[in-house]
């Protein structure tokens, strides 16, 4: 048994003439924090979307925990325990924030049209134990006072503290965050990067898109850098920083 | 507070609407109340079933009444009936609920058959396969003469309907001069629409009816957490179609005859303009919405007659729409959330 949690081979997405992935081979270890960076348009969602099953690739494999899942559809990738979130965030705007995380929480048997035709006593109980969980969520992301209110009126922050808790609920084993920090104040990405730290404490493996450098060099165990669809370096922070092709292709020289 | 504000606009409507038959009509008030009574119920329930389909899941359903064609002729023709030219009475038919049963089955699967493929499709996209749908569906109706009548339509099956009304009702229909079929029609047509109110009640706020608002705000975020967004709408799209061919059984009896001229597009529309008055994804809304529609409908003639003098037919009709598009207006300037709406749940957004 490997100690892969995703493995890639030979990947590969074009648009039209566009080249946009195109990947050989690729390997993310379980339970750490990977950052995927890189230029605007160097592929980082396509592939986020490739491997999630959002967008179909032209050739190629991924493995998650051994598992062949290339062909298999996003609903089922993300049972499987693969959950992604979004770079502009899709909460479900005119839902409560309770409602928003239930509803994920909420297992597919307990969804069933049949069984929410009828009032029964186990019903009542699986909710009870979904609002006690949810309650949980909500107190560990510092949402629970917004409790009540509907998603939208929730600020831009707010709304990936929402995404957050609303994957987390399902204890993914890999959690793919696209720009977590985007658009965040510096508090806040402090409280986001201390909860993606907890949650890799509890054995899930976490794979996210950044722009933040400084957050990125710092919480990072392994950092893939891509370009133009392809992966120009991969290694630990002090790499990369020290990386000539990076550094001219991405992080500029101001940073070094 | 909110709730008992909303509560108040909308009865002080309904009495509204009410009253204005007795203030307009000097003969036989009672006889146009119950005939409005009766279109109000059965269109509630269609309005109801696509709530559904548009207020709590997001799709947006421009062939309604094909969903209301389809129960209407399956269970008409499961009954003893007379069809076409000829009309001849066919004898033999199944036991009436039976039949209904049926006739819903059909409207649920003809839901599944038009949305397997056209459910993937966005917003304007299915409103567009849905409108064709419901045309093909009116055309081949109308082009199979010898199974559906054609356009001779279908006549003689509302026996089995009125023989399960109970005894009370020819006496008070008596009383209330009125007819005692049509007030059969209408209250079972109301005693569906509160039965109805009661089991949505229940599944609205039940988890399934949680994951239908969720895939109505968010099918990409519906997918990425593990639910099948797909096989949900589907499953909106048949109860929807279903409780619709409940609504078009009851309007076949209403009528007491089958014509597939009931089943054109203007239907559909007259019942989004009741959900939209009565308030997207509100569970009672399509009551309000269309009592206050029909009050309209039933009311033209005498509106029309305060505009102009002597007015002819043509005229009339023409008053008619221009009143429900007043209506409308007026509604979504004043109360863009329809009339039991709820403000955070808006889902048009008139700017």
């Amino acid at each position: 048994m490997s100690n892969n949690i995703i493995e890639i081979r030979n990947l590969k997405k074009s648009f039209g003439g566009l080249k946009a992935v195109d990947i050989k081979n690729l390997n993310f270890e379980k339970n750490k924090i990977i950052s995927l960076i890189g230029p605007n348009g160097a592929g980082k969602t396509t592939f986020f979307d490739l491997i999630t099953g959002f967008t179909k690739q032209d050739s190629g494999n991924t493995l998650f925990n051994g598992k062949n899942i290339s062909n298999l559809e996003s609903y089922k990738i993300s049972r499987l325990g693969m959950v992604r979130t979004f770079q502009l965030t899709k909460v479900f705007d005119r839902m409560t924030v309770n409602e928003n995380i239930l509803f994920s929480a909420s297992s597919l048997k307990n969804d069933r049209f049949i069984s929410s035709l009828f009032k029964s006593s186990l019903k009542s109980k699986i909710e009870k134990e979904l609002n006690e969980k949810t309650n949980e969520v909500l107190n560990m992301v510092n949402l629970y006072h917004m409790k009540d209110s509907y998603a939208r009126e929730l600020s831009g922050g707010q709304k990936k503290l929402l995404e957050l808790a609303r994957v987390i609920i399902q204890k993914p084993k890999l959690l793919l965050l696209d720009e977590p920090l985007a658009g965040v104040n510096p508090k806040l990405s402090e409280d986001i990067l201390s909860l993606i730290n907890t949650f890799v404490e509890e054995g899930v493996s976490v794979l996210m898109v950044e722009h933040n450098i400084s957050a990125v060099m710092k919480v990072s165990d392994h950092i893939v850098v891509l370009a133009e669809g392809s992966v120009i370096a991969e290694g630990s922070s002090d790499e990369i920083r020290n990386n000539e092709n990076v550094v001219s292709a991405y992080l500029g020289r101001s940073n070094e | 507070m909110k709730v008992s504000r909303k509560n108040i606009i909308g009865l002080s409507l309904i009495v509204f609407s009410i009253l204005s038959i007795y203030l307009l009509n000097d003969e036989g008030p009672t006889r146009i109340l119950v005939n409005l009574l009766a279109f109000a119920g059965i269109y509630a329930i269609s309005a109801i079933g696509l709530n559904i389909h548009f207020g709590w899941t997001g799709l947006i359903n421009f062939g309604h009444a094909a969903f209301m064609g389809v129960g209407a002729y399956t269970t008409i023709l499961l009954i003893p009936h007379a069809a076409g030219r000829e009309g001849s009475i066919n004898e033999d038919g199944l036991p009436l609920f039976i039949a209904i049963i049926i006739g819903l089955l059909a409207s649920a699967i003809f839901g599944l058959i038009i949305g397997l493929p056209a459910i993937r499709l966005r917003g304007d996209y299915l409103a567009i396969v849905t409108i064709a749908s419901s045309e093909i569906f009116r055309l081949v109706v109308r082009d199979q003469e010898d199974l559906t009548g054609g356009v001779y339509g279908v006549i003689s099956f509302s026996d089995v309907f009125q023989q399960i009304r109970p005894k009370f009702l020819e006496e008070l229909a008596l009383r209330l001069d009125v007819s005692v079929g049509q007030l059969w029609v209408a209250s079972f047509s109301w005693i569906m629409v509160i039965l109805l109110i009661f089991v949505l009640k229940r599944l609205q706020n039940s988890p399934w009816g949680r994951a239908l608002r969720a895939v109505r705000e968010d099918e990409d975020a519906v997918r990425a957490l593990g639910k099948n967004a797909v096989w949900l709408k589907l499953q909106s799209f048949m109860l929807g179609a279903s409780i619709a061919g409940l609504s078009g059984i009851l309007l076949a009896f209403n009528y007491g005859t089958l014509q597939v001229e009931m089943f054109v597009p203007l239907l559909t529309f007259y019942i989004w303009a009741i959900m939209i008055l009565g308030g997207v994804g509100s569970i009672s809304g399509p009551i309000f919405g269309s009592i206050l529609f029909w009050a309209f409908i039933s009311e033209t003639d005498q509106l029309a007659s305060i505009i102009f003098e002597n007015a002819d037919g043509q005229q009339i009709a023409g008053v008619r729409f221009m009143l429900v598009g007043v209506l409308i207006i007026a509604l979504m300037i004043l109360r863009p959330s329809g009339i039991m709406g709820k403000k955070e749940e808006l889902l048009l957004d008139v700017k």
